[in-house]
């Protein structure tokens, strides 16, 4: 059994610490910029995203449940779902707003890329030793972010073209969609080696 | 000053055991959990998890609510309000049990 402490700490944060429902939504992310950048202006025919949506959804359903048939479920405290519901709505009109300012100005700069590290460094659970692996991976996520989205300030506006990626939007966002999938996966890792090994059963 | 031996006596013994310290430790900070999520926090086998349900639903410090989800029972547990007072007192028992420890020490 594990101490009261890191016990407190999963049975707070236990549908938080479910890393896997990151990745439907870190692949969504991918696939999309990867068809935007493959996009012509001729292009009218918007049916891939859309499956791809779709498909994310599905995929996130199964995923939750997989974790509520593996895992059970903990329902978290009113006041907890209140906070995270506050989160959700704040960071997506952060992200309208981010989106349109990265769209309308010309900026060596990727606000987009900057909220979702921000948001990254903010949204981890609060985290007691000896679990502060958690807040590492967040952290260097964040940091590889951060340092994509102002990436044209040091390496030149076009650099992204290097790589046959046409802007740094669509660039952030694949490497947002991409972390997402790897943070997911080890995240989801930690949280299975972080629960209690089970007792032998009786005989 | 009161006697630390009798402050340990005083100890709930309902709560103090460690499992069914850890199983109200994640119904406190949580709305409800199922058997499956108490289990998989806990560690413990589903019989030894039930056998402490069992005690704690006697005392009245938890309670069951059965639904039916995807038409299947699911039962979820919730800590009561009895279980809530109960469980604060206990760490307040044994925060002023280490202080009071503390003052026994030889300087």
């Amino acid at each position: 059994m594990k101490s009261i402490s890191q016990t407190k700490f999963l049975s707070e944060n236990y549908s938080t610490l479910h890393g896997l429902k990151g990745v439907p939504v870190g692949l969504c992310l991918l696939l999309i910029s990867l068809w935007a950048n493959g996009l012509h202006d001729s292009t009218k025919n918007f049916s891939l995203p859309m499956i791809l949506v779709f498909g994310s959804l599905l995929l996130l359903i199964a995923v939750d449940q997989y974790y509520k048939r593996t895992f059970g479920e903990v329902k978290p405290t009113f006041a907890s779902r209140r906070t995270q519901w506050i989160g959700y709505l704040t960071f997506a009109i952060l992200a309208i707003v981010a989106f349109w300012a990265d769209v309308t100005y010309n900026l060596p700069v990727n606000f987009y890329g900057l909220l979702f590290a921000v948001i990254l460094l903010i949204d981890k659970p609060k985290v007691t030793l000896p679990l502060n692996k958690f807040s590492i991976i967040k952290l260097i996520l964040s940091i590889c972010i951060i340092l994509a989205s102002i990436s044209p300030l040091y390496l030149g506006a076009n650099w992204w073209n290097t790589f046959g990626v046409r802007t740094t939007l669509l660039g952030v966002t694949m490497l947002i969609g991409l972390l997402m999938v790897t943070e997911g996966v080890i995240w989801h890792t930690f949280f299975v080696k972080s629960l209690p090994a089970a007792e032998a059963k009786d005989e | 000053m009161s006697n630390v031996f009798e402050e340990i006596a005083g100890l709930d013994k309902l709560i103090h055991e460690p499992a069914r310290l850890a199983i109200m430790t994640i119904l406190s900070n949580s709305q409800s959990a199922d058997f499956l999520a108490l289990q998989r926090l806990t560690g413990l086998t589903s019989g030894n998890l039930s056998v402490h349900l069992s005690k704690l639903a006697e005392g009245e410090l938890i309670t069951y609510e059965k639904q039916f989800v995807d038409k299947k029972p699911k039962t979820q547990i919730k800590i009561t309000k009895k279980g809530q007072q109960a469980l604060e007192k206990h760490w307040l028992q044994l925060e002023n049990f280490r202080a009071n420890v503390q003052k026994l020490k030889p300087e």
